[in-house]
């Protein structure tokens, strides 16, 4: 069987992986088991931030929230760690979906700003609620094991976590071609893809509780592996660490997420073990050099690192589009002269200007209604507002003799309507 | 909790709260501005706060290193840029205000001229001049060239120079807190209360700031010249507005109020090199009551925030940070539900 050329680089990475602990020392593997982990959770960040483009400084706080939620119900519970990877997991995904759920609305900046505040929110609650051991943190948690073989020493614990991470590398690149990670793609536009028919606010919770659901993998990885939980490695640097090697990697691609790890920890072992005469100094040099590199890497390159290395290996071929698709369903059209829209008392003002005022009007199937009127911006607005947002203009509409409650884009267009679009602007200079 | 207590809380939230709310003007300028979300705000209060602190004991502040070398990179980012456009005329201000604060200070803290026994008002003047010109800095060489690049990507951007500045700090000043003595110390007797002579100190400052800024914006060509590069970018540049230099002032006023505001916290507060990210996320509070658009709302906010955070320190103290930043998820939800500009679905 022939492996396809686009494929090779991640084959051969797998292979080295596999071959590492019997080649390199051990700090290196254990160093290959950290960026592992790190790379799990800029998974998540790459389809929020460079699919979505939302992005999140909380995430260290869902990792905490994975590892917490396992030492607390091993120690409390006395279940084995195996049985506490889908309470993690589960403890981690409702906590996404119910942030989310909170967050998700606000837009680019609000969004990190309430991140950034569940973060910090749940940090100082991990350091100072009872029972979680403050900000000393809970000790003895068990450490991984299967079939009587430690889990923790460096080589197995390195290796169990690079094949969960190539099982999700695997999902995601998968999720990014279908035809859900298409509408993701999409979602930076949400005018655009809710015409599309797409629920652009459930699509985004989704994919927050799939970010949230990697960084709940990784944080019961997390106590396993060291068999103690304390505060400080999911407090807001932490999160901040996270974008920045989801940034250096490059947000683009799902190997961006592996790459951004890699560099960033062999940075900064170099950082620490080259520069030891810096070190009596006493100065934070790994925040000076990564802030200064993703500074540098926004202003040259904000594809990150990802797509440097990307242009001397083989490429994939472009994805090809079938021969021919399925029909789509027809709907049947309503008879000649019922009833299609019926919109009573549409306003709108801006301030003092009153653009429109108890517009109310029919439009019966098969018939050409035209709007006459002075102001040009109020009649093209007209049919937008009837239709995307008659609930909040208090004007009632009704498609079909259907009241249309739920004005939201995506909905329209589910039951047949399709939204006018009118737009000018200057080309940027 | 009787009411002499509550009147202390009330005062000692607002002397903090006053702080929180010259930096949410400065955070919401540089936003309307410039549309970075100015995250390094608090640094430049730690930054003020520890240089003078320092200068306070006598001890000449390596502050004015950072300062030389990003002055250096400044001009080299400039020079480039000239290159490029074959126009050198703009080089001129960037080597004066790249050179002449590092110079200066480097001349007056090394000559001995402001020891520890210099009288206060030279050493704030001192930490103004080390600390103040350190955003404009910023800005020409991490944000300027961004600015045509998302909000998204700004925000990432000023984390990362938070961060660096941050690791400045530790290497500047060390891990260890300090305090600069107050300015004025005792209290002020009215009868009912007794008034810290700093919070009265602070008001003077804070309403001074406010009003220079108030004439700034209404009475001069420079300042409408912002105004109108905040209301709207483009239309801006098409009458004749350098939007790029209405940035650089923007961000100069904004380290001019960060170095004022360290001055005025450090008496009350030990600051630590990292104090700055949670000072300037306390402003941010404020910021987002205000939807990042009016000055006077972002002000009432941030002493909001101010007061909620001293009585909550006295009820929960070990919680106080965590109600604080929790306190900022329903502020965010009520924008969000009220604000239907948010998101997109309105014009």
């Amino acid at each position: 069987m022939a492996v396809p050329a686009h494929r090779i680089p991640a084959l051969v990475v797998a292979l080295l992986i596999v071959l590492a602990p019997w080649m390199l020392p051990v700090w290196i593997v254990t160093l290959l088991g950290y960026v592992g982990l790190y790379s799990i959770v800029c998974l998540g960040l790459v389809l929020l931030t460079g699919m979505v483009g939302i992005t999140s400084f909380g995430q260290a706080a869902f990792v905490g929230l994975g590892a917490y939620v396992s030492a607390l119900s091993i120690i409390h519970l006395g279940l084995s760690p195996w049985l506490t990877l889908p309470l993690s997991l589960a403890a981690s995904g409702l906590a996404g979906a119910l942030i989310g759920w909170l967050t998700i609305r606000l837009s680019g900046h609000y969004l990190v700003l309430g991140t950034m505040a569940w973060g910090l929110g749940l940090f100082y609650l991990f350091g100072n609620l009872q029972g979680l051991g403050g900000f000393n943190g809970l000790s003895g948690v068990p450490r991984l094991e299967a079939a009587g073989l430690s889990l923790v020493e460096p080589a197995r614990f390195m290796l169990l976590v690079w094949a969960l991470l190539a099982i999700l590398l695997a999902g995601t690149t998968t999720l990014i071609d279908s035809r859900a990670g298409r509408a993701i793609r999409a979602l930076r536009d949400p005018v655009m893809v809710e015409s599309f028919g797409v629920q652009s606010a459930s699509l985004k919770l989704k994919v927050f509780v799939a970010a949230a659901l990697f960084a709940g993998l990784a944080g019961w990885l997390h106590a396993h592996y060291l068999g103690h939980v304390s505060p400080s490695p999911f407090g807001i640097n932490a999160s901040v660490d996270y974008l920045f090697m989801a940034v250096i990697g490059g947000t683009g691609s799902p190997a961006g997420a592996v790459l951004g790890p890699a560099v960033v920890e062999s940075l900064r072992t170099l950082l620490r073990d080259a520069v030891p005469a810096l070190q009596g100094v006493g100065g934070n040099y790994e925040a000076i050099v990564f802030g200064a590199l993703v500074i540098l890497l926004l202003q040259r390159a904000s594809g990150g690192l990802a797509p440097y290395l990307s242009r001397w290996l083989p490429q994939r071929p472009p994805p090809r589009a079938p021969a021919a698709a399925q029909p789509l369903p027809t709907r049947k059209p309503p008879s000649a002269g019922s009833a299609l829209l019926e919109v009573r008392g549409l306003g709108k003002r801006f301030g003092g200007l009153v653009a429109l005022q108890g517009v109310d009007f029919n439009v019966p199937a098969g018939e050409i209604v035209a709007l006459i009127g002075p102001t040009a911006q109020a009649k093209a607005r007209c049919s937008i507002w009837s239709l995307v947002c008659c609930r909040r203009l208090r004007a009632r509409c009704a498609y079909r003799a259907s009241e249309l409650t739920r004005c939201r884009r995506a909905r329209s267009l589910l039951v047949g309507l399709l939204e006018p679009f009118s737009t000018c602007g200057c080309a940027p200079t | 909790m009787n009411a002499t207590i509550a009147t202390l809380l009330v005062q000692d939230g607002l002397t903090s709260g006053l702080i929180y709310a010259l930096l949410a003007v400065s955070i919401v300028l540089v936003f309307l501005v410039t549309r970075v979300l100015w995250v390094p705000a608090g640094d430049m209060v730690a930054f003020a706060a520890l240089t003078m602190s320092l200068l306070r004991q006598g001890i000449a502040p390596n502050t004015v290193w950072l300062l030389a070398g990003l002055g250096l990179l400044a001009v080299l980012v400039q020079a480039w840029r000239c290159q490029r456009s074959g126009e050198w005329q703009p080089m001129r201000g960037v080597l004066l205000l790249a050179l002449i604060p590092p110079v200066l200070g480097y001349a007056i803290t090394r000559s001995g001229l402001a020891g520890a026994d210099a009288p206060v008002i030279v050493h704030a003047l001192i930490t103004l001049l080390l600390v103040a010109p350190l955003a404009p800095l910023l800005y020409l060489t991490a944000f300027r060239p961004l600015a045509e690049a998302s909000v998204l990507v700004k925000l990432i951007a000023a984390v990362a120079a938070h961060y660096m500045l941050v690791g400045f700090g530790l290497f500047f000043f060390g891990a260890e807190g300090l305090r600069t003595p107050p300015f004025i110390s005792g209290r002020l007797d009215v009868g009912i209360t007794t008034l810290s002579w700093h919070l009265l100190l602070s008001l003077a400052v804070s309403i001074a700031m406010i009003a220079a800024l108030w004439v700034f914006f209404e009475r001069t060509l420079w300042g409408k010249a912002l105004r109108a590069t905040a209301i709207n970018r483009f239309g801006a540049r098409l009458v004749g507005i350098r939007t790029e230099r209405a940035g650089l002032l923007a961000f100069s006023i904004a380290g001019l109020i960060g170095a004022l505001s360290g001055l005025m916290i450090g008496p009350i507060a030990t600051i630590y090199y990292d104090s700055g990210f949670l000072i300037g996320l306390k402003a941010f509070i404020g910021v987002v009551c205000a939807a990042m658009a009016s000055f006077p709302v972002a002000v009432m906010g941030a002493l909001a925030v101010g007061v909620f955070e001293a009585f909550a320190s006295f009820f929960a103290s070990a919680l106080k940070e965590a109600i604080v930043f929790v306190l900022l998820v329903p502020i965010l939800l009520w924008r969000s539900l009220t604000d239907h500009s948010l998101h997109g679905e309105d014009d």
